[in-house]
This record gives C-alpha cells, structure tokens and sequence, in this order.
C-alpha cells in the first residue's frame, strides 16, 4: 500500500497529466465559440463571418451579430443563419463604411447558456476590423425602374432658394432600415424670413404621386405611407418658399425589412432540428488497447404550442455490470405542463433532489396558484454481484453488486415562483432486495421538507429557505422490527402506538434506521439564502446547517455535518469596466462530533477584482483566497494498543490540524496587431500554498499537508492575413511539501489551425514537449513526455461533416525502460445535422 | 383733443404689440413626436390635456406628460435636436425663433429627458425647478431625483449647470448635481442607466424552461 506522501505525489503527477490534456488555454471539453475574423473590410462591399462552436455537451440554437461604424454608440443586429456546422451572418456593404467597424457575436446555446465572441464583455469590447477603400463599386440600381412622374420645372424667372435654405429630413435616417409599420416620413423648413408654401409641394415616392397622403403645414411635411412592401424605397420632395424661391429637391431612400428577417425573430410553430453523429476512438495507454464506438440522435422542435425534445446516445462501453452509460429522454412541455420519459435530472428541492439522473417518468402541472411536480422512475439500475473462488472452493464476492434503487417523488406548492411559492416535497427511495443475488446493506429513505421563495422590489431582492427531515434505514434485509424489538432497543415497556409492520410499505423500521428517536435533530437540513440585486452589486446572504445524520439517497453528494454562514458580493464600477468580488464564509464541519473526531473550525475570505479598460489597454483578473482550517488541537495524544494477549504498545497520534490554504490567481490579455496580424497575448500566474502551523514541529513518521504549487502560463495566439491561427504557449508547475520532494513541469506547445476552401476544409497541427525533474534525495530524475497531434476537418456539405484526428504520447525515462512506452489514441467523427 | 389722441395712440401701441406676436407665437409649430410607447398627454395653450399620439406636432409652449411605463421621442423641427421623455415626467416647451435656428426652453417639473443637441444653432436649456442646465454641447441626461434634485449626466460636449448660488461645466463622464438650496457641483459619473440608448434597442423577451423545470428569461437587445 503506497505511503500518504507517495499517493499525494501520484495525485498530483495525474492532476497535472488532466491540466495537460484538457489544455490550460483554452479549456477543450467546454463549449467556445470558434471565429475566424477578418483582417479588414471593403468598403461598400459585403462583409460575411460565420462562428462555429467547439467543445462538447451543447449547440446552438439561435445568433446574432452585433455592428457598429466608428463614432456611433448603438449596434445594429443581423440574425445568423444556420449553414452547419457554421453560422453565418453578412453585414450589408451599406453599412461598410468609415475608418472602421466594430462587432461581437452573441449565439444562445441548447442548454440555456449564452457564449460570445469576444468572450469577455463583447458590448463594450467588440472586435474592431479596418476599413479599406475598394474599387469604385456600381452605383446601385433601383429596386424596380418604373416611369416616374417628372417633378413640374422650376418657373422662368423664379429665383433659386439661397444656400442654407433647404429641406431638412427628420426622418427617416438616409438608407435607414425600418419595420414597415414604423415609417414615418417627415420633413421640415426653417428659414428665419419665410416658410413652406404648401401648395407648391410635390412628393413623389417609388415613381408614385403621394402628396395628397401627407400633411403639411408651413414648417414641416410630414407623410405616414400605408404597409410598404420590403426593400428599398425612394422618396423625392419639392416645395418652394413663400418668399417665391425654389428649394433644392430632397432625395433619400430607406429599406423596410422583409418579412423573412421578421419570421427569424418569431418562433414557428413548427420547427425541426435534429442532430445526428458517430463518434469511434481507439486508445492504447499504458499498453492496454480499447476500441470505443459512441453514437447518438438529438431532436428538437415546436408542435401546436408544446415544444418536445429527444435524445439518444448509444456506447460501446454500455454493460450490465455498471450503471447505465446509455442515454435516451424524450419531453414534451409547454409553460403549464409537461412530461418526459426515459433520463431526466429533475430538481424537487436542493436538499432533496437536485439534478441526479433518474431513468422513469417525470411531470408537472404549473397552474399558477397550484402546481405539481411528480418524479416516479429508477435512481439506479441491479448490478449482480460478481464472485470469485477463495482458497478451499468456496464462492465468495469478488465485488458486491447495487440494488436497484427506485424514487416516487412530489412536489406540490402554491405560487407561481415569479413573486412568491411555497412548496412541500416529498421523496420515498427504496432499495429492491429482490433486484440481485448477493448484495449489501440494502437501504430505505423517506425524506420530507418545504422550501419557500419570496421575491420583492421586482426581483430585486429574493429570499429563499429550505429545510428537510431523513429517515434512514441502513439495513433492511431483516424486513421491520417488531414492536418487542423496539421496546428492547428503547429498554422502555410503554406501548407504542403503531406497529413498525405496519408502515413496512411505507417506511421499513428497524434497529438500523436514523434517527430511531424522532425527536433528534441530527437528520435534520436546512438552509436560508438573500439575494440582493440593486445598485450594481449582486449580494448572497445565507446560512445553511445540515445534520450528520442527514441523508437523502436522491442528492448523496450533499456535505453532511455542516453549518456555517456565507457572505458573498459581486459589483461593478465604471460602466461594466471593473468588477469586484467580495466573499466570507464560515462554517463548522463534523460540529456533531459524533466520529469522535474533533470539529473542524473554516473560515475563507476571498477577494477579487477584473479590469476591462477596452480596446487598447490589456485585460486584467486578479483574485485571491484566504482559508483557515482550525480543528483546535494543539497537543498530540498517546494511545496503548494491544497488540497481543500479552504485548501492549504505546502509540502516538498527531491529528493537530491548523492550515492555511492561499491561492492566488492573476491573470492578464493583450490583443495588439503586428506585422499583419492580430495577436493576443495571454499571461497567468497561479499560487497555491497550504501552510501547516504545526509544520516544523511533527516528527518525521507523521504526515504534513504543508504543499505550496505554483503554476506560471503564457500564450501567443496570432491571427494572420491567410487562414491560419498558431498558438505558442509555454507553463510551468512547480511543486513541493513537507511530505514529498520537488517536481517540476515545463511545457512547451505549439498549435497550428489552417483553413482553406472557404473554410470548407481546416487541418490543425499540435506539439507538446514536456519535461518532468522530480527530486529525490540529493538525486534529480528527468523525464519527458511528448505529444503530437494532427486532426482534420471537412464540411462536406450543408449539415454533413467529417473529423479525423490522431495523438501520440511519447516518454521515457533515462537509465531505466521501466516508464519507457508510447500511447496513442485514433478518432473518427460524423455528424449530420437537419 | 388732446385726451383722444392720447387714447388713439394707445390703442395704436395696443394693435401694433398684438400684431408683433410672431416672434413668440405660441401656434407656431416647433417639433415632430416621432414615437410614444404607454401613455402620454399634450397640452396646448388653446386645448386642454388630450392623448399624445405619434405624428402629432408640437407648438411652442406646449406641455407633455407622461404616465407609467412611457417613452416619449420627439424631434425639432429646425436642426433635428432629438429629445426623450422618460416615465412620470413632465415638461413644457418653450422657443424663441433666431436667425440660426429655435432657441429651446425646456422647463421640467418633474422626471427624466435625454437629449441629443446639435451645437451651433438655436441653442438648448433644461430649466427645473433648481437650477438651469445650458446645453454648449450634444448629448445628456437631465432628471430631477427623489430629493428634488437636478442631475445632469453628460455623455458628450459640455453643459452649463447654473443657479443663483453658482455654476459648473458638466463634461462628458461628469455628473452635475443642484439642490434647490445649493450650490451646483460636479464630479465624475459612476454609474447611469442609458435608458434612451436601449429605446432605440429593441428587446425580444424570451421565457424559456430547462429540463429540470426551471423557468429563466433571456433578454437579447437588438436594433431594426
């Protein structure tokens, strides 16, 4: 069995292998959005972009592309559209104007979460291309040419209006584009000696007299056209002034949207989309292969008011012998009702159930003032038992299986949340004795509590509270107690009032369940939370206290054991420019002492500011952690052990712990261009020491968590003229304890992304060379461990692609072949989208 | 004799300072409302309150109010000076006719304006009922808060706050602020809600639901 200082070293070594491959800039398995920009833009010409999303776990469900020309202060918007894998989104050369033009991307994902490119505070620091002047473009045609009407020549004799007394167009903006029910034309004349002589007006609009439409008084013209069709517009106007002079003729154009543009602002009833793929990897590590095959089908759409969605995922890592790897659901829901069969994560209460996977039937009726939630379905599936033959023949668990374990849960509550809901759950969780052959300690859990939401000042300030009450039996392969049994647990002759037999179904009672006594509180969660929104901050109040005794088999990974409070406020200054955050929390872990172990005294502060000062100074994040752990001992203890009938031994314990934990993180962005490129740049430092007070006074055979690591990150990532993106980045950890020696990590990548056909085809290229010096004694070890990627991409067409990609590790060990290996994994990816 | 001459040239005055009116006729048109979302009102020197609706022109002297949950966006007539008029807020116009162009008086009782001025014509005044705001500049927000104050944010260009106990330049990224019974000052702007930048942002409103039932809004702001 490996030592704690040796397992600690290992922990670390396969933490720091996760940190490698997950890729410390940018995190691979999250979703990012991809944007390739350009370097510049033509003026007058269409400008097209398209975003594509990577990572795994969701896609996109709908984008926009925000713009704005150098000066103004609002955007304007476009709809991307689907052209998958990409969504693509073309900025009229209209507005392709000016030094520059600046833009960000905003897409919403399918599981509610927005992504947007740039990825941090995109409204105040969109991404700024240069406008370069093109050839002469063609002078745009008329939509339609039509015979128009020749305004009536200017009289002989009449003089012209002197410079500065013209037609002035109030609206709409020259080239504007507008909804058809929001054109309104106006026009006026200010003159300090005359005014419009309103019978000399003539408006001709799109080749047509319309000067009987409009309204006209001596200093304006004002004209509200019925529904024009979409497209562009033209409008000319004469008038004279009543001194006599002619006005120069206003000419102007406008766009009304189309209907199309509108249609992809509103939600179809009936709107399909699917996603289909298959996934195969083969992987040789450690010199074991294992071939992995992965597949699946996602479905979503709108149907007479009820939106459904489905979901399929098939694995060839699928076995009876473990919890089901497989997926599928299918819901559909409208804002009163819903229901969905097969995987779901429902959430009751967050003490409760609050989000575990159950495979069964999920619903709810929302009413408003009354409203149901039901969960009825499987937590976990049987998993027999597998055994093995001891010594003398016989046929012992090798590994116990689990029980199938059920839920039957519900929620019903009064208020429809948005200003007040009080709710009452209740879950009843049950092992099935019968489900395997051989199993251990099969379990019943019946679990009460309300929770409550109020929210005030229109959202502004939300309370929450939430509490909750477990039974447990930990036992119920003996089926209930009888009532004697009870008596003899209690040592007590009083009648009981009910007969444990008697709520076998709903509630198996037995010398195992907890609390036996109801009366104990050691079952009992609960929490209160306040959440304040005003004046810029966003402020979290709350305490929670949960009971060692506390279980709820549907929400198992709750801290038990646990009270304290938390403090926590996040505001910014500066127009969105700064943020800061401010936290405290205290809390009291194992308080019950029930282990006999002693309570554990917590206390975090931590603190934290980022600074977007926008385009062109860098970005900057700092934030920091202070924890104390304090359990109060302060002196070791001795303890005589037997260690034969006749042999007793003095040990000694040191379980004194008082630790600091301080982390610190900082990290900065640059973008800068050079050389034609478009660079940024990215630096990061993280530190983390655990520091034991009781470091230098623990004798050598007992552990210390004493560790301090730090981690330095910088990365290069250039955007060139031609589709290529590099990345160059270089870390390094260092680490070391009182408990184990030094170990350093230096690593150096370089990460090459080209595109071509139209971004049809991309091929990237990786490089990672990492070198580990682990100490030991008055001996450094060196060893290395090298990775070389290659993928490739292809958009076969609308909706179809292809993905191939290859890895290889290398590493060796110098002077020994015991570490020496190479590993590598394949993969092939299809997907199909409708 | 000499009495009725007197009287006849009194009545002469009388008639010629009635027909000298135009400089301040309170019939002449000033502006154009180019959008009222909610509800609002408008009256005249000759009408009483009467709903405000989009295409209606303003006169000079006119007063505007607004109810709840309101947007008022109107446009003068002589150099597209854009003005908005927020909830609860009331204002009346006031203008005086030059050679360049309106000189425009806005006297607010109560609420909130923004206002975009084009420089070097007629020239923009924001009067409450604690100070003076001169517009030499573009763009502002002028409100009069829970105490009574006056707060003039500036955006862009400058503006002059004044009262009887002093006066400051309200700059771009300052705000102004003058109580009744104070002196103006000034300090920087921290914080402001750009409330007619998001008019001009339309807002799609999405309800949307998650797997697990809960229930969020997506708000995503956009322009026509």
């Amino acid at each position: 069995m490996k030592s704690i200082p040796e397992r600690r070293h290992l922990r670390l070594y396969l933490l720091f292998l996760l940190f490698l491959w997950a890729g410390p800039l940018p995190l691979r398995a999250q979703p990012a959005l991809q944007h390739l920009p350009p370097g510049e833009a033509t003026s007058g010409q269409n400008l097209a972009l398209q975003v594509s999303l990577t990572g795994t776990g969701s896609r996109v469900m709908m984008g926009k592309l925000y713009f704005r020309g150098e000066g103004e202060t609002t955007y304007r918007a476009i709809d991307l559209v689907s052209q998958p894998p990409a969504w693509r989104g073309e900025i009229p050369g209209r507005f392709i104007a000016g030094p520059s033009l600046s833009y960000f991307i905003s897409v919403l994902l399918e599981d509610q979460s927005m992504l947007t490119w740039p990825e941090v505070n995109p409204y105040n620091n969109p991404f700024r291309i240069r406008i370069v002047q093109g050839a002469q473009a063609a002078p745009v045609a008329p939509a339609v040419p039509r015979p128009s009407p020749s305004l009536p020549p200017a009289a002989a004799g009449v003089p012209a209006a002197a410079q500065g007394d013209t037609l002035q167009l109030l609206s709409p903006d020259r080239d504007a584009t507008l909804a058809a029910d929001e054109v309104m034309i106006v026009v006026s004349y200010f003159s300090a000696s005359s005014a419009i002589d309103p019978a000399s007006v003539r408006i001709v609009m799109d080749g047509r007299e319309v000067t009987r439409q409009a309204e006209i008084s001596a200093a304006m013209i004002s004209l509200e056209p019925p529904a024009l069709a979409p497209g562009v517009h033209t409008v000319a106007m004469k008038a004279a002034a009543t001194d006599g002079k002619n006005l120069p003729i206003l000419r102007f154009r406008f766009f009304v949207e189309s209907a199309a543009e509108l249609a992809r602002t509103e939600r179809p009833d009936k709107q399909f989309q699917a996603h289909s793929y298959a996934d195969l990897l083969q992987e040789s590590y450690g010199g074991k292969s294992e071939g992995i095959a992965m597949g699946g089908l996602d479905v979503s759409g709108r149907v007479s008011g009820f939106n459904y969605r489905g979901g399929l995922f098939l694995t060839s890592l699928e076995s009876r012998h473990y919890q089901p790897r497989n997926r599928f659901s299918f819901s559909i829901a409208n804002r009163l009702i819903g229901a969905s069969l097969g995987d779901s994560y429902p959430r009751l209460q967050e003490l409760i159930l609050s989000g575990r996977r159950v495979r069964g039937l999920s619903g709810y009726l929302h009413l408003g003032l009354v409203n149901v939630d039901l969960v009825y379905g499987e937590l976990q599936r049987a998993v027999q038992t597998t055994f093995t033959r001891d010594d003398s023949g016989r046929s012992v668990p090798l590994r116990y299986g689990t029980f199938k374990q059920s839920i039957l849960g519900v929620r019903p509550s009064l208020g429809d949340g948005r200003v007040f809901q009080f709710g009452l759950t209740l879950a009843k969780i049950r092992d099935d004795t019968s489900s395997i052959k051989a199993g251990y300690h099969p379990r019943d859990n019946l679990v009460l509590g309300p929770d409550v939401r109020l929210a005030l000042l229109g959202g502004r300030l939300v309370f929450t509270g939430a509490a909750a009450l477990s039974l447990l039996t930990q036992d119920i392969s003996y089926g209930p107690s009888s009532t004697a049994d009870i008596k003899r647990i209690f040592n007590s002759d009083a009648e009981l009032p009910i007969d444990p037999a008697d709520l076998a179904d709903i509630l198996i009672i037995n010398d195992s369940t907890v609390p036996l006594d109801p009366e104990a509180r050691s079952s009992m969660a609960w929490l209160l939370n306040a959440q304040i929104n005003q004046w810029g901050h966003a402020i979290n109040i709350g305490y929670r206290s949960i009971g060692d005794e506390y279980l709820s088999l549907a929400n198992p990974w709750l801290r038990r054991d646990l009270r304290g409070l938390y403090i926590q406020d996040r505001f910014r200054l500066y127009r969105n420019k700064l943020f800061i955050n401010l936290g405290y929390e205290r809390y009291d872990d194992n308080f019950s002492r029930l282990d006999g172990n002693p309570a554990v005294d917590m206390r975090t502060i931590n603190y934290g500011l980022s600074l977007f000062p926008g385009a062109p100074y860098p970005q900057l994040s700092l934030s920091m952690r202070d924890q104390l752990r304090d359990n109060h001992l302060r002196e070791t203890s001795e303890e005589s052990i037997a260690v034969s009938t006749v042999l007793d031994t003095l040990i000694t314990r040191d379980e004194r712990e008082k630790s600091w934990f301080r982390d610190l993180v900082v990290q900065a962005t640059q973008d800068f261009r050079l050389l034609e490129a478009a660079h940024q740049f990215s630096a990061g430092y993280i530190s983390s020491r655990n520091i034991d007070e009781f470091k230098e006074e623990r004798a050598e055979a007992f552990y210390s968590p004493d560790l301090s690591n730090r981690v330095l990150l910088v990365s290069l990532t250039s955007r060139y003229v031609f589709p290529l993106v590099t990345v160059l980045s270089y870390s390094s950890n260092h680490s070391e304890g009182a408990s184990f020696s030094a170990i350093d990590f230096n690593t150096w990548g370089l990460t090459g992304e080209y595109r071509w056909l139209d971004d049809r085809l991309s091929a990237t290229a990786e490089l990672r060379l990492v070198g580990i010096t682990r100490q030991l004694g008055e001996t450094d070890f060196e060893t290395s461990r090298n990775q070389y990627r290659l993928g490739v991409r292809w958009n076969i067409s609308a909706g179809h692609s292809v993905m191939a990609e290859g890895q290889i590790w290398n590493y060796d060990v110098p002077g020994g072949d015991s570490g020496d290996g190479t590993d590598s994994l394949f993969r092939i990816r299809y997907d199909r989208y409708f | 004799m000499r009495k009725i001459r007197q009287i006849s040239g009194m009545l002469a005055l009388l008639c010629g300072l009635l027909f000298l009116q135009p400089l301040r006729s309170a019939a002449e048109e000033v502006a154009f409302v180019l959008k009222v979302t909610g509800e609002a009102q408008v009256k005249s020197a000759k009408t009483d309150w009467t709903a405000l609706k989009k295409g209606a022109r303003l006169h000079n002297q006119d007063q505007i109010r607004t109810g709840p949950n309101t947007l008022v966006a109107i446009v003068f007539l002589d150099d597209k000076t854009m003005m908005k008029i927020r909830s609860d807020s009331e204002v009346r116009i006031e203008t005086t006719r030059g050679e360049k162009g309106l000189h425009k008086r806005v006297l607010m009782e109560m609420g909130q304006m923004w206002s975009k001025v084009v420089p070097g014509r007629g020239g923009f005044q924001l009067e409450t009922p604690s100070s003076v705001a001169a517009v030499k500049g573009t763009e502002f927000y002028g409100l009069i808060d829970e105490n009574g104050e006056t707060v003039i944010i500036g955006i862009e260009g400058i503006i002059q706050l004044y009262n009887q106990l002093g006066s400051v330049l309200v700059k771009a990224g300052e705000t102004g602020r003058a109580a009744k019974k104070g002196e103006p000052q000034v300090g920087p702007t921290t914080e402001y809600e750009d409330w007619a930048a998001e008019d001009e942002i339309q807002e799609l409103d999405l309800e949307y639901q998650n797997d697990a039932g809960e229930k969020k809004h997506l708000k995503i702001r956009y322009t026509k």
